[in-house]
């Protein structure tokens, strides 16, 4: 019984390192998937390397974060679970910033905690918000419905991170980092405050 | 509130809620970051001059980590209960609970008329969110406290190791030489190293150089115990210039008064920097001055101080007298003092002794052809 009640204090813990984890898997498996990718998006065009980039980094994002509302589901948890999605973006980011920093060790690479990190984020949260289940009457809802939003979700998260990206790497302009930094951090907060209204508040939203 | 409004009176109270919860994890996330960061910085500067001592791209690494930590902080699981609640701690009569939970039916607008007047109630003074669990506003306290110790302690060590406030990657302007590790000066001239130790091993025992060039780098207590001669100590009273007033026992700069007097100026120097002294070596084109480390204010390494201690101290040997020219000595003091301590290289000598009769006869031609513009003085110039 002790210890029982020791696991279940502790399991919150145990999940965000879980989540660390994954994300520093995911970071790994990035760059094993961009690598490999390599050769093919050498020949293409660069804005098309810069979006094939990202939508490998989207797309084992968004495999993630199924895995994410699966393993919820199954475990019988908090539909707002999926929000770990979030801090496994948090520890990817990290790691990608520190490998930036060994790349380019300046501190313009503070700029990435505004322009980077958020859409990390941001992208984790939207998926949260598609992938999980919701309280109220539109829990269950038809499978069809859901690939769509996911699928929806996808769409935006990769439009929004190859846009910055190209804007970064092929139209730089003096103000791009506050530009970047403001619109992103608008974004993340916006995506933020939606996954806890959906996920702690929603059934009062559906009530009425 | 009319009626038909109750669904957004609700609406907003949750919402209200909802930003106090973020708010509350904005809280949580800045003294989790703030005791991360001292707590980095308390280590980074106690582990300076180790081989632990962090490089600064994981300094930089883990701060970005630790800021970049907020979105997880604020997108943490919710809970679904976190509606009602908020809905419960405004409406002590469950009266907007009843109107949530009515589908429809002959009370309608009576409840949603009690709802309404509750949420009136409860928001006189303007919605207020859920107040959070005193235990966690204490663990966030905590951190903040925990955060502030770290950070001051932080901040005494790095004024401690020289470093002066230190907010990001501690660093010192002059690292001094680890004892027994080769200075700078000695891994860029090491045929000048080698020469210096050679002469050393030469010289006579009584000029106290003899010992070889490695075991003049003393430590601090065997150089605490050294002679150290009048004028660096004259010097070391004035305010603001010495390592007197920091404290702090600095070692001395010459290992002896007979030793200094018979090395020169790169001999004293080598063994400051040996010595990690802080002082510096005048040849290096950074020195610092006496007193520098340690000190917790921004004195910039000024060459001037050092080349003001290295001149009193030749002129010490060159004269005899020891003496200080003081932290700001006149222009006439300075011209005074560089004439006399020069002024060996203006002797004059007197040539006497047996001339040979040949010189003397064409010397008294010579005077008697151009005795007007000679000065047979007897003196000549080197």
């Amino acid at each position: 019984m002790r210890r029982d009640s020791i696991l279940a204090a502790s399991a919150p813990a145990l999940r965000v390192i879980a989540a660390a984890a994954a994300g520093a898997a995911l970071w790994y498996a990035m760059r094993l998937c961009q690598g490999a990718l390599r050769p093919v998006v050498e020949r293409a065009p660069e804005w098309a390397a810069l979006a094939a980039n990202a939508g490998v980094e989207e797309a084992l994002r968004l495999g993630l974060a199924m895995l994410l509302a699966l393993y919820v589901r199954r475990a019988r948890l908090e539909p707002g679970a999926v929000g770990l999605g979030v801090v496994a973006a948090c520890s990817l980011a990290a790691l990608e910033n520190a490998s930036y920093l060994a790349a380019f060790p300046t501190l313009d690479a503070y700029w990435r905690l505004g322009y980077a990190l958020p859409i990390h984020a941001g992208a984790a949260a939207l998926y949260a918000i598609a992938t999980g289940d919701s309280e109220g009457p539109d829990r269950g809802s038809r499978p069809a419905g859901k690939a769509a939003g996911i699928a929806a979700a996808f769409a935006i998260a990769w439009a929004w991170h190859s846009a910055f990206n190209i804007v970064a790497a092929l139209f730089p302009f003096p103000a791009l980092p506050i530009v970047g930094t403001v619109v992103n951090l608008i974004a993340l907060s916006a995506l933020v405050a939606a996954l806890i209204i959906r996920y702690g508040y929603w059934s009062v939203y559906a009530a009425r | 509130m009319r009626i038909g409004n109750a669904a957004r009176a609700v609406r907003r109270l949750v919402v209200w809620d909802a930003l106090g919860r973020l708010r509350f994890r904005f809280a949580a996330w800045l003294g989790t970051a703030f005791a991360a960061w001292a707590l980095t910085l308390l280590s980074s500067v106690c582990l300076l001059d180790t081989r632990f001592m962090p490089s600064p791209l994981v300094f930089n690494a883990v701060v970005m980590a630790i800021i970049g930590s907020l979105p997880a902080f604020l997108a943490y699981p919710a809970r679904r209960s976190w509606g009602i609640d908020a809905v419960r701690a405004a409406d002590r009569e469950a009266a907007i609970e009843a109107w949530l939970g009515y589908r429809g039916g002959p009370a309608e607008r009576l409840l949603e008329r009690r709802a309404i007047e509750a949420i009136g109630i409860a928001t006189i003074g303007g919605p207020t969110a859920t107040r959070r669990p005193a235990s966690a506003r204490r663990l966030v306290a905590a951190l903040y406290a925990f955060g502030l110790a770290c950070f001051a302690a932080a901040q005494i060590a790095a004024i401690g190791s020289g470093c002066g406030i230190s907010l990001g990657y501690p660093e010192r302007e002059i690292v001094p030489a680890a004892p027994g590790e080769p200075s700078a000066f000695d891994e860029a001239y090491p045929p000048v190293v080698e020469a210096e130790a050679a002469e050393a091993d030469e010289r006579p025992p009584e000029y106290g150089a003899a010992e070889p060039f490695s075991s003049r780098r003393a430590d601090a207590a065997d150089e605490g115990r050294l002679e150290e001669p009048d004028f660096v100590a004259a010097a070391d009273d004035r305010p603001g210039d010495g390592a007197a007033d920091a404290g702090a026992p600095e070692p001395t700069e010459a290992p002896s008064g007979s030793a200094a007097a018979g090395s020169g100026t790169r001999r004293s120097g080598a063994v400051s920097v040996g010595g990690d002294d802080g002082r510096g070596d005048g040849s290096g084109g950074e020195a610092a001055s006496p007193g520098y480390e340690g000190r917790g204010r921004a004195i910039e390494p000024s060459p001037m101080i050092d080349y003001r201690a290295r001149f009193e101290r030749q002129y010490a040997e060159a004269t005899g007298v020891e003496t200080a020219i003081g932290p700001e000595p006149s222009a006439e003091t300075v011209s005074a003092a560089i004439a006399e301590l020069f002024s060996s290289y203006d002797a004059r000598v007197v040539v006497g002794g047996a001339v040979d009769a040949e010189l003397a006869g064409l010397g008294a031609a010579w005077l008697e052809a151009f005795g007007a513009e000679a000065e047979p003085d007897g003196e000549r110039r080197p």
